[in-house]
């Protein structure tokens, strides 16, 4: 389930996208909404559990239904003296607005999941009129909905936003500015050598990094984060060079290409961002649906189906990241669906969760970039994966690695490009050598070597998959270059038999 | 060819980056390097651009500050994207198909569900134990991608967590798993390796008993003791656990007698018996008491009988007697918890001779041992024997330190409520006219603290916390009293008015029955004067006034004055009988419990919400 953030945190209010069809019949409950679905809207596990806790403990005190069906609302026990009021509007049934009175910043809050839990496990909700309070609010609501409908028929609604070029063009002056202040201190320090760095200068890098904020280089601030972490995390320094060698390369390349990129903006009339490659998500920017549209990276309906699912601490961004990779599936490639959840708001965005079903989406937008392109998308139902689609999935695996290794390789020379590409494989067979490593074997007798890249392990989970997982399938891999050894490794996060998606990672 | 060279290029410059790129200039290294790219140079155009770049920087002009730096990030740049080019990942030499040994495990479970476990089994600190358990309890624990991680968690430093690895989660998996854990098992490792044979051997069924055996002969000793025990009751390694039981190694024999003893077989009981005969009396004494064997109790009652005998002929030589005393100590040890005919008249032949084993040679082990057995044969012999010794007993202990402690505690159960009342109540009524420093008054009190600890049981123990959510359980300080019935078959009903008149509150609560209205009006008033929930006070003058025969009205209205009561803040968790109490409650208190909630926290604060719950839905229905 993916859920679009209204930003505007402080009303508590969510427009979440539901799956779930509500049936219109009559005579039946209009609303159906399953536990799996709540759990699903759910931010984190710890209010899941505190919603359940709300029924459990008797904190609801009322229990209530519009007379249109439409509205569940009540009032819940909190810590003050007045109760809060949840409530979860289906005026429109798959844009779901909930609401509460309490001060949570997360949400849904616990109190609005327990509303829906306790409507779920078919408590009685009796049917009483609306509170005046709620009532305004929906009716505003209804008003921004008719007043949306209204520009998209009129065409207004594509109107593109007016940009403050004096403001703009100073703004990449400031960009400028900073790369050649970046410059300067990655100069001195390669002159200077990394083996006689001291405490001094790991400040310094630090301090560059607080700079690097008011010149607008956000990407700058994550490269140099890292720098600093690689140099000072310890451990092997052999290591420790290499990482640091590498992350050189990436910032020369980043102040490279991003001076020569905003240089050009600057003599552009129209100051447009660059819809080819990464490299304005590399200065910082970050694209909103409406330029990512403007641009035309736009695509029309379309099914995703998620073949993997990872989540990590990303220490240089100080975000945790939840990233999801997907199939689209009238294309065969493989995209990427980020986010980030900054460590001090952590605690207030629903972490993303694995997603076993196709989800159709009537708009995918699509990031610039190379193999992995970032998508998004503002809302999608669902349905099960049928044997159809996984039928599909494994014709578009890559039959040979000599052709995949070679796209792979296209991308890894760039050194702003992602140094771990995923792609769907085709695998004739798994294989071992004498030293007990595992390979994985295509059509052509061709041979890639099994590795595991990423924080979790999943190479050694072959071990226990029964033959019709490892002979003639299609395997979800992620690649890497090791500089020191001159490998190329890949690490299997999912495999296609005939049957399933078996998920390696999660 | 290239590619060592790139290589090398790669390590000059990584070089450069340690020293500082102002040392490139003129750089033998760097130029002994540079003709290979120049050659290369002329067929491929990246290795002349490399070319190029090393000679820039070979011939860096040292006045202009920055251009070292600039020119060695160029190269790297240049060179870290080529290299990115030539990765490979084929194999080279001879492969064959990979041989899985399927698991049929699903891989349906979502990150959120699945990653809270993994962090538990990976990191280490707090709270990972009751992350695991509940895990286990939810069957997240059946998805192919925790199974190795379960099986990590036997090498736990948290002996908990691996205990529950080894006990519960790795056998849920059934014998499918033993393929994989025989494969990893190394005979020669430790603590992990142990505990993997343990499962083996629990799931595998009688094939594995192998590589058990095995394991016995030519593990590590740790496997070695693990292996050897396991083999405890398969009769086909009979022989070898005899051999075992000779080994050199002080541990192996040790766990063979273990296993023997658990085994029981007749050759076991021969071997057991030599041994504690042999110079390993010692190690072999607590696998003599774990063998049910009715032949060895046998032979052990029999020496002992003898052991015993011999004793008049050597009763003045002390060096002999503390010999025999320390074997008769080894043959207590042994027989403990066995039964045997024989054994019943050895002790019996102890309790007549009461006064030579207890008073003259002060065996009190030997003795007390004696009216344990005797306790369970209800032998009239026996019991009039031992009544007759704690008789002795009394007179011989009286005045002393332990008379109104150990001597208490053993004749309690023996003599009659009148006569033990008889004999002690002196002690209490003495203590109106003593000074409060005087030797009687300590003497009353310590006769007081040893009914208290007699009649009121004190301790943590598990505990259903039904008011919270999933009804956890719990630890907490339990306060129980002795029931009532017991205590009126088995404590005269003369003590209550003694303890009353000391102002001993536990004891008043224990001993308070029906029909005593001066009882009642005390606790009352101790409930009025000490209402806190979180002193030790409340919970015995409510368990008294129960005890009491309170009327239900009275009782509820004391409890809720309690509750209301400024004094009563503080309180984290109501006690368990309080607890009972308060939940029954009619819903008239509601109100009134509602108001005096704010006052409390935490878990109070949970138990009375749920207590209003339980109102509220009684209400309803």
């Amino acid at each position: 389930m993916i859920i679009r953030y209204d930003l505007t945190i402080g009303f508590n209010i969510i427009i979440l996208v539901v799956t779930h069809y509500i049936p219109k019949q009559e005579g039946i409950r209009l609303i159906e909404i399953t536990e799996t679905w709540i759990d699903s809207l759910a931010p984190n596990s710890a209010a899941i559990k505190n919603g359940h806790d709300l029924i459990k403990k008797g904190k609801f005190t009322v229990l209530h239904q519009s007379e249109d069906q439409q509205v569940l609302f009540g009032s819940c026990a909190g810590s003050g003296k007045t109760p809060y009021s949840p409530s979860a509007d289906f005026v429109i049934p798959d844009k779901p607005v909930m609401r509460c009175s309490c001060p949570s910043r997360q949400i849904p809050c616990k109190h609005v999941l327990g509303l829906l839990y306790a409507y779920a496990e078919g408590k009685s909700f009796s049917r009483a009129a609306v509170p005046d309070e709620l009532a305004a609010k929906r009716e505003k609501a209804e008003k921004r909905e008719e007043k949306k409908a209204k520009e998209t028929a009129e065409g207004n609604a594509a109107k593109p936003k007016k940009v403050n070029k004096s403001a703009l063009k100073k703004k990449v002056i400031a960009q400028l500015e900073g790369l050649d202040v970046l410059e300067k201190l990655i100069f001195s320090l390669i002159r200077r050598g990394l083996g006689t760095l001291d405490a001094k200068e790991l400040k310094v890098i630090q301090e560059h990094v607080k700079q690097m904020g008011s010149f607008y280089l956000n990407g700058a601030q994550v490269q140099l984060r890292k720098l600093h972490i690689i140099l000072t995390s310890g451990g092997n320094p052999e290591r420790t060079y290499n990482l640091a060698a590498e992350q050189f390369a990436v910032i020369h390349a980043f102040i490279k290409k991003g001076r020569a990129h905003l240089n050009a903006k600057l003599e552009d009339p129209e100051l447009a961002l660059d819809r080819e490659s990464s490299i304005e998500e590399w200065l910082g920017h970050a694209w909103q649906l409406s330029e990512l549209k403007e641009a035309g990276l736009v695509g029309p309906e379309t099914e995703l189906i998620q073949l993997s699912f990872l989540s990590y601490d990303d220490a240089s961004r100080m975000e945790f990241v939840d990233n999801g990779y997907w199939m689209q599936m009238d294309s065969g490639e493989i995209h990427c669906t980020v986010q980030y959840r900054p460590y001090k708001a952590a605690k207030l965005m629903r972490e993303e969760d694995s997603f076993f079903e196709v989800a159709h989406v009537p708009m995918l937008y699509r990031y610039p970039g190379d193999m992995n392109r970032r998508v998004r998308f503002e809302s999608f139902t669902s349905r099960t994966v049928d044997q159809q689609d996984i039928a599909r999935i494994r014709e578009y695996a890559a039959s040979s690695y000599v052709e995949a290794v070679k796209r792979v390789k296209n991308q890894l020379k760039n050194p702003l490009g992602d140094p771990n590409p995923v792609m769907m494989l085709h695998v004739e067979k798994v294989v071992t050598d004498d030293n007990g490593r595992i390979f994985i074997v295509d059509a052509y007798g061709e041979t890639l070597g099994l590795q595991d890249l990423l924080e979790d392990s999943t190479v050694h989970l072959l071990n226990y998959l029964p033959e019709y997982s490892l002979k003639n399938v299609a395997m979800l891999v992620v690649f890497e270059h090791q500089t020191q050894s001159g490998q190329l490794r890949v690490q299997p996060l999912s495999i296609v038999n005939g049957q399933e998606i078996v998920r390696l990672l999660y | 060819m290239s590619q060592t060279l790139l290589m090398e290029l790669n390590e000059e410059v990584r070089r450069l980056y340690i020293a500082g790129s102002d040392l490139a200039a003129g750089d033998y290294r760097l130029k002994r390097l540079l003709p290979s790219f120049q050659q290369l140079g002329e067929r491929a155009p990246v290795f002349k651009k490399l070319g190029e770049g090393v000679q820039a920087l070979i011939e860096t002009d040292q006045g202009s500050a920055t251009d070292s730096a600039r020119k060695l990030q160029d190269v790297n740049l240049l060179l870290h994207s080529v290299l990115h080019t030539l990765g490979k990942g084929s194999a080279e030499g001879e492969t064959v198909p990979l041989k899985s040994t399927p698991l049929p495990l699903p891989t349906r479970l979502s990150y959120r569900k699945l990653s809270a476990v993994r962090t538990a089994l990976t990191t280490r600190g707090s709270g990972r134990h009751e992350v695991i358990l509940e895990a286990f309890r939810e069957g997240i624990f059946r998805d192919l991608r925790l199974f190795p991680l379960a099986v990590e968690a036997l090498n736990d430093p948290y002996v908990d967590i691996a205990e529950f690895a080894m006990t519960d989660i790795l056998p849920s998996y059934g014998p499918a798993i033993v393929p994989h854990l025989l494969e990893s098992f190394q005979p020669a490792g430790g603590k992990l390796e142990s505990r993997k044979l343990n499962v083996i051997a629990k799931s595998g069924g009688q094939g594995v008993f192998g590589v058990v055996f095995e394991a016995a002969l030519s593990g590590s000793d740790e496997v070695r003791i693990t292996a050897i025990r396991l083999l405890a009751g398969h009769p086909e390694y009979e022989q070898a656990l005899l051999d075992f039981s000779r080994d050199k190694k002080k541990g192996i024999r040790e766990a063979a007698y273990h296993a023997l003893a658990d085994s029981g077989w007749e050759s076991a009981a021969e071997r057991l018996y030599e041994a504690f005969k042999g110079k390993d009396g010692e190690i072999v004494n607590s696998s003599l008491s774990r063998c049910a064997s009715p032949l060895l109790t046998g032979w052990l009652t029999g020496d002992f009988a003898e052991l015993l005998h011999s004793l008049p002929e050597v009763i003045e030589n002390k060096p002999k007697t503390e010999e025999i005393w320390t074997q008769v100590k080894r043959y207590l040890w042994a027989l403990n918890q066995k039964e045997n005919p024989e054994l019943e008249k050895l002790y019996l032949n102890v309790l007549r001779n009461y006064k030579l084993y207890m008073f003259k040679l002060g065996w009190t082990f030997l003795a007390n041992e004696a009216m344990q057995y005797m306790k369970k044969t209800e032998s009239e012999e026996g019991w009039s024997l031992m009544v007759g010794a704690v008789e002795m007993d009394l007179k011989k202990y009286a005045g002393t330190s332990s008379y109104a402690r150990e001597i208490f505690i053993k004749a309690q159960p023996l003599l009659s409520p009148e006569r033990l009342y008889e004999e002690y109540a002196k002690i209490l009524s003495d203590r109106k006219h003593a000074s409060a420093v005087s030797r009687s008054a300590n003497y009353c009190k310590q006769l007081l603290d040893t009914m208290e600890e007699m009649v009121v049981l004190r301790r943590y123990q598990a505990y259903k916390q039904v008011w919270t959510y999933e009804e956890k359980t719990g630890y907490t300080y339990h306060v129980e009293m002795l029931p009532q019935h017991e205590i009126i078959a088995n404590w005269d009903h003369r003590w209550l008015d003694h303890v009353l008149e000391l102002d001993h509150l536990a004891l008043v609560g224990a001993f308070a029955r029906p029909g005593h209205a001066e009882a009642v009006s005390y606790l009352l008033g101790k409930l009025r004067n000490s209402p806190e929930f979180r002193n030790r006070f409340a919970n015995l003058a409510v368990m008294g006034l129960v005890r009491a025969g309170v009327a239900g009205n009275q009782l509820h209205e004391a409890l809720v004055r309690a509750l209301e009561d400024e004094r009563n803040t503080e309180c984290h968790e109501i006690e368990p009988f309080l607890f009972e109490q308060l939940c029954c409650l009619p819903a008239s208190y509601a109100e009134r419990i509602r108001a005096v909630l704010p006052k409390f926290k935490s878990s109070a604060e949970e138990q009375l919400e749920y207590i209003l719950k339980n109102m509220e839905s009684s209400i309803q229905s």
